[in-house]
C-alpha cells in the first residue's frame, strides 16, 4: 500500500502545530477511501477532543481568576471589620480598641461604625483605647478628638484612654480643645470610671466578704 | 512580591495589599536602623500612598528603596492621574480644618480626603508627577530622621 506524500506531510503538521497548542487545523479528508483516511479521521477527531478541553480549561481557570478576586475583594473586607472590632464589655458600655497602623481611611472607617453602634446598642459609656497605637498623624489625631465629640452628642459618654507620650506631644500641638473629652491613663481606668458612673461597684470577693464580717449581724 | 538587593517592590490591588506594603516599609525601615516611631511613620505614609493608587487606578505597584539613611518610596500607577489642583497643591492644604473631613455620605467607604496631606507631613520630601502615557507617580522620602525645618513644616 502506497500513500501520497502529501496526506502523510498534512498529518504531520497537523500533529506538530498540536504540540504547538493549535488544535484547529484539522487534516483534509479526500475522496479515496483507503486504510489511512482512518488515521486521518482519528488524527482529526483527536484535535477536537483537544481543542474543546482547552476551551474548557480556559473558561475554567477564569473561574478561578474571578474567584481569587473575590477571595482578595472579602479578605480586604474582613481587614476592615477586624480592624475596628467595637465590644460591648458590659450594658450600654462599649470599647473600641485600636491596634496597629491607623491611616485615614481606617480612622474614616471607625468613626462610621463606632457611631453606628452607639445608635444601634444605645450605648451610655464609650470606651476609645489607643494603647495599641505608635504614631498618629496630626490629622487622624485631630479624627479621634472628633470622634469622641460625636459620641458626646450621641448623649454617651467618652473616654479616651492609653494615649501615649509621642500621641500626647501630637495632641498637644494640635491645639485643639481636648477638654470636652475625659482622658485618662489606662483602658482599665476607663472601665473603672464608667462602671462608677453607672452606679455599679467593683469590689473582689475577699473585700466584699470583709465588708460582711464588719456589719453587725442583726437577728442577734 | 519581588525581593533585590536594594529594591523591593509590591504590587498593590486591594486594602489589604497596602497595608501589607507599609508593614513591609516599617520592616525595612527598621532593619535600616529607624527607631520605631519613625518606621511606624514611613509605614503611613506608604499606606496613604498605595490606598490613593488602589483607590485611583485599581491598582498600583510600590517600590521601596534604601538610600543612605532614608527610604524612598515610589508609588506609581495606571489610573487618570492627579487633577492640576491637587498637583499644584500636593498635599500642602488639608480639607480637614478648613472644610472639616469629608461626610459620610460623600466618602463612600474614602478616607478623610487628607491621605496626600498626611503623607506630606509624614514624609521629608513628596514629589506628585504625572506620566505623559497616563497614570500618576508619587515620590516619597522618609530620612531616619524626621527634619522638622522642612519647609513646609517651618511655621510662617
Amino acid at each position: 500500500m502506497s500513500i501520497e506524500k502529501g496526506r502523510i506531510e498534512g498529518v504531520v503538521e497537523a500533529l506538530a502545530r498540536a504540540a504547538y497548542q493549535d488544535f484547529e487545523n484539522k487534516i483534509p479528508i479526500g475522496e479515496v477511501e483507503d486504510d489511512f483516511v482512518q488515521i486521518e479521521f482519528g488524527v482529526n477527531l483527536l484535535l477536537e477532543d483537544l481543542s474543546l478541553a482547552k476551551r474548557q480549561n480556559e473558561a475554567q481557570l477564569g473561574q478561578i481568576e474571578e474567584k481569587n478576586r473575590e477571595i482578595a475583594e472579602r479578605q480586604s473586607m474582613a481587614l476592615r471589620e477586624l480592624s475596628t472590632p467595637i465590644i460591648a464589655v458590659w450594658d450600654g458600655v462599649l470599647t473600641l480598641p485600636v491596634i496597629g497602623m491607623v491611616d485615614t481611611e481606617r480612622s474614616a472607617d471607625m468613626m462610621d461604625a463606632l457611631l453606628e453602634r452607639v445608635v444601634q446598642d444605645q450605648a451610655t459609656h464609650v470606651i476609645i483605647d489607643i494603647t495599641g497605637v505608635s504614631v498618629l498623624d496630626t490629622r487622624t489625631a485631630d479624627h479621634f478628638i472628633r470622634m469622641a465629640k460625636a459620641v458626646r452628642l450621641l448623649g454617651a459618654n467618652c473616654y479616651l484612654t492609653g494615649i501615649s507620650p509621642a500621641i500626647a506631644q501630637t495632641m498637644a500641638q494640635l491645639g485643639i480643645d481636648t477638654s470636652s473629652v475625659r482622658t485618662l491613663r489606662r483602658l482599665s481606668d476607663g472601665l473603672k470610671s464608667a462602671f462608677q458612673d453607672l452606679g455599679l461597684n467593683v469590689n473582689s470577693l475577699e473585700q466584699q466578704q470583709q465588708q460582711f464580717a464588719s456589719q453587725p449581724r442583726k437577728d442577734r | 512580591m519581588t525581593r533585590s538587593s536594594s529594591t523591593e517592590e509590591v504590587v498593590v490591588r486591594s486594602r489589604a495589599d497596602c497595608v501589607a506594603a507599609g508593614v513591609i516599609a516599617r520592616k525595612l525601615a527598621r532593619v535600616l536602623g529607624f527607631d520605631a516611631k519613625r518606621a511606624e511613620e514611613l509605614g503611613l505614609v506608604v499606606v496613604e500612598l498605595t490606598s490613593n493608587a488602589v483607590r485611583h487606578a485599581g491598582e498600583g505597584v510600590c517600590r521601596l528603596s534604601a538610600q543612605t539613611r532614608a527610604v524612598k518610596v515610589e508609588v506609581e500607577d495606571g489610573g487618570p492621574g492627579f487633577p492640576e489642583a491637587v498637583l499644584q497643591d500636593a498635599g500642602r492644604s488639608d480639607r480637614l480644618g478648613k472644610e472639616g473631613p469629608l461626610p459620610p455620605g460623600e466618602r463612600q467607604g474614602r478616607g478623610l480626603g487628607s491621605g496626600l496631606a498626611c503623607a506630606r507631613r509624614l514624609s521629608d520630601e513628596l514629589t506628585l508627577a504625572n506620566r505623559a502615557r497616563g497614570g500618576a507617580v508619587v515620590t516619597a522620602v522618609c530620612a531616619i530622621k524626621k527634619d522638622d525645618d522642612a519647609p513646609w513644616r517651618r511655621k510662617a
